[in-house]
């Protein structure tokens, strides 16, 4: 069976997306667990853009996977766009304050190029686990208790077990489909399932949102829970109902779902390395929702 | 690594990801595993993160391989 490889630019490019606290003569990291003494976390953020061309990022924190204001280059937002260009790296000052007491999870993405609303197939496909930085830190401020966080145990069915390690959105319950485009109406209520699997061989904690044009959406159109919280078994594959409300302004919208996998674990040890356990984001494809307006009405 | 069906578009499978030589290691896993396959063409993809100390990097486009 000869395997060929179509891909030309063989990862030439890429992008890159880091923190730091400060740079004298080298760069200083940050730990991965920060104990914060005024209720605030800063530093510097880093997006890479090692691509031929000029790159836009837009960039969310999100706090217990909430999406945040934060400041940053000037000003405070809950999106911030960020121009790179070709073969060169943004370094800029962010500042999240008015952090809560107690144990929190804080994670930064970076959307890759995030106002590409081309309905191609292979673009979409393309966006599948990909284009998306992300950075991951604990949070500790005067205490160490984390949030009170009930994980649902999720429905599996084994038939497909073994197969998905991660994150599928599909239209149909259990499909191996994945959900790219749809032509829409505007405030249709749309239904459609994330698949989640779990190939390790421990159970894992899961953490999902729900982003409609970088916006955090709610995980069902009716309901005020923001974050599903689930429990996956080992070699199990869940298959979670969700909905959202269609916008009613024409053109092209993009959902987005994140799933983080062990929200709330201690990602530094107390012997001072990285916890041994998944505690990786990722996202899924990115859904065109071309949203077309009947002109009758 | 994911790979889906080239013909159907259906996912198929993730693999497991292991060292930094992302694409040796892809025809070392579909080498092994090609009774997974079948004789239909599919393409594989690869999401690999690189992890630095205080940056990680991500390719810009997934790794096509395809499988004959």
């Amino acid at each position: 069976m000869p395997i060929t490889s179509t891909n030309e630019n063989n990862g030439s490019e890429y992008m890159g997306f880091g923190f730091y606290q400060k740079i004298n003569n080298t760069i200083t990291p940050f730990n991965y667990t920060l104990y914060v003494n005024d209720g605030s976390f800063d530093g510097y953020m880093v997006i890479d853009n090692h691509f031929n061309h000029e790159n836009q990022y837009l960039v969310l924190a999100l706090l217990d996977y909430k999406v945040i204001p934060f400041f940053y280059n000037g000003t405070v937002s809950t999106t911030h766009i960020v121009n790179v260009s070709p073969m060169d790296m943004n370094h800029g000052y962010f500042n999240i304050t008015n952090i809560p007491n107690g144990f929190h999870d804080i994670l930064f993405l970076a959307f890759l190029d995030p106002y590409n609303h081309s309905l191609d197939d292979g673009y979409r496909l393309d966006t599948d686990c990909s284009d998306m930085g992300r950075w991951r830190f604990n949070l500790v401020f005067k205490n160490d208790t984390k949030p009170f966080v009930q994980f649902k145990n999720v429905y599996s069915d084994y038939n497909t077990y073994d197969k998905l390690n991660g994150l599928l959105v599909t239209k149909e319950m259990f499909s191996n489909k994945i959900f790219l485009s749809k032509n829409v109406t505007p405030n249709e209520i749309l239904h459609y399932f994330i698949n989640i699997g779990n190939k390790g061989n421990i159970s894992e904690n899961f953490a999902i949102i729900q982003l409609l044009d970088y916006n955090q959406i709610p995980i069902n159109y009716n309901e005020s829970d923001y974050v599903y919280y689930g429990s996956i078994g080992s070699g199990e594959r869940s298959s979670i109902p969700v909905n959202i409300k269609i916008p009613d302004s024409n053109g092209v919208h993009e959902l987005i779902i994140i799933l983080t996998i062990n929200p709330y674990e201690n990602i530094w040890t107390l012997n001072g390395t990285k916890n041994d356990v998944q505690l990786d984001s990722m996202p899924s494809a990115r859904i065109g929702l071309n949203v077309i307006v009947n002109q009758n009405y | 690594m994911r790979i889906y069906d080239g013909t159907t578009g259906n996912f198929l499978r993730d693999l497991p990801a292991y060292g930094s030589n992302t694409n040796a290691i892809a025809v070392l896993n579909v080498g092994e595993n090609a009774n997974w396959f079948g004789p239909l063409v599919r393409d594989i993809y690869t999401y690999f993160t690189f992890e630095g100390p205080y940056m990680n990097w991500y390719p810009s486009t997934h790794d096509h391989f395809v499988v004959r």
